[in-house]
């Protein structure tokens, strides 16, 4: 077992050794379809009896719902959302693979087109965001995932004989000279864009439907100080029961180019872009946004 | 130290101030000695990707060679004795 990290997300304390045995039992034994119509069940016990979890969630759901009283209903419909988002992931990790469509195929297009210079993959919270990892075998490109180190275990378990490289936060720098060198070799550095790790040194902050979101600065300073493009990909789960969509957004540049350390005011275009891209999924897609208040 | 190092350190110290918009800060508060990160100056791992960024732009040092050599970055002296050896 991983040793337990100062800070967890939400997401890594749901759940107990004997539930995980016994989903993966049943994944064995039943089968992927099964367990992803099972977690409704588990889910609804979450809805009535996990407090800390309502609580994390609530801040998130009443600025998507405002002036709904049902918030046990929504946050049912959530975490099921995220109990089925985990079980794909490990459906991946234990090497099968799962049907997927790509959706914009022009941005991924512009994408190929660039990945010789480089990019910045920017994932997000949303649906089955694990997904995104295998997805990039297919790039032909060193990929480096810049990644809590309570993820490695898992996230390596995706990596298996591809063109992987992980890169700790936790590393002198938290990783980020190692991140520069990959940019500027013209490699794909992945990298979470919607949460700040606990010690993160800078934070941006975006305005999602009036709650504020606190994200980390890095791969925006990486982004302008390399001149690459930063791609968001969102990965839904809007296939029933099984597949993945992956939403290649367009990509987005922070054009800044001055002799100092930029100021979060120099980012702001290119935020802006990517909090409408999040407040779209959210309007779209509200159960399959995990940004709880850890 | 000699005079010649002397003044380089003396700009260099205007140049990071520079660089990392350190507001408030003069050269001659930035000690020689003193950690550059965390405790010290204070700087993060941000302003680590600026410098050494911004010592790519100026010195035409290569990134490869501060990517693989940590110790530089211990104290204003040994990132300053760096650059003065490696700038072209």
């Amino acid at each position: 077992m991983p040793e337990k990290p100062s800070h967890q997300n939400l997401s890594d304390t749901r759940g107990n050794g004997l539930g995980i045995a016994f989903f993966k039992f049943c994944l064995r034994l039943l089968g992927l379809r099964f367990c992803l119509a099972f977690v409704w069940v588990v889910a609804a016990f979450y809805a009535m009896f996990d407090r800390k979890a309502l609580a994390a969630a609530e801040p998130y759901l009443r600025s998507r719902f405002p002036q709904d009283k049902r918030l046990r209903r929504h946050f049912h419909r959530l975490i099921t959302s995220q109990g089925r988002a985990l079980l794909l992931a490990h459906w991946l990790r234990t090497g099968h693979k799962i049907p997927r469509t790509d959706v914009n195929p022009e941005n991924r297009e512009t994408l190929f087109a660039v990945k010789a210079h480089g990019f910045i993959m920017l994932m997000s919270h949303v649906g089955c965001w694990q997904a995104t990892i295998p997805r990039m075998e297919g790039f032909n490109q060193n990929v480096n995932l810049l990644v809590q180190e309570n993820q490695n275990a898992a996230l390596g378990q995706l990596l298996q004989g591809s063109r992987y490289r992980i890169i700790n936060n936790k590393a002198p720098f938290g990783g980020l000279l190692e991140c520069l060198g990959a940019l500027e070799r013209g490699e794909i550095l992945c990298v979470m864009g919607d949460r700040l790790p606990s010690d993160s040194p800078s934070q941006l902050t975006l305005t999602l439907h009036g709650r504020t979101l606190r994200i980390p600065e890095a791969p925006w300073l990486l982004a302008a100080r390399c001149g690459v493009p930063i791609f968001p990909i969102f990965t839904l789960m809007r296939q029933s029961p099984l597949g993945i969509d992956y939403i290649f957004a367009p990509p987005i540049r922070v054009d800044y180019h001055a002799n100092r350390k930029p100021v979060p005011e120099d980012y702001a275009d290119a935020l802006n872009t990517y909090q409408n891209l999040l407040e779209s999924i959210i309007d779209n897609e509200p159960y399959q946004v995990f940004h709880y208040n850890t | 130290m000699d005079e010649q190092t002397a003044q380089f350190r003396l700009d260099f110290k205007q140049k990071l101030i520079d660089w990392l918009q350190l507001e408030g800060l003069k050269p001659e508060d930035i000690l020689d000695d003193a950690p550059l990160f965390k405790t010290g100056l204070g700087l993060d791992s941000l302003d680590a990707v600026e410098i050494v960024v911004a010592l790519k732009r100026e010195y035409g040092i290569p990134q490869e060679l501060m990517e693989n050599n940590r110790a530089i970055f211990a104290t204003f002296a040994t990132l300053a004795d760096f650059v003065q050896t490696n700038k072209k």
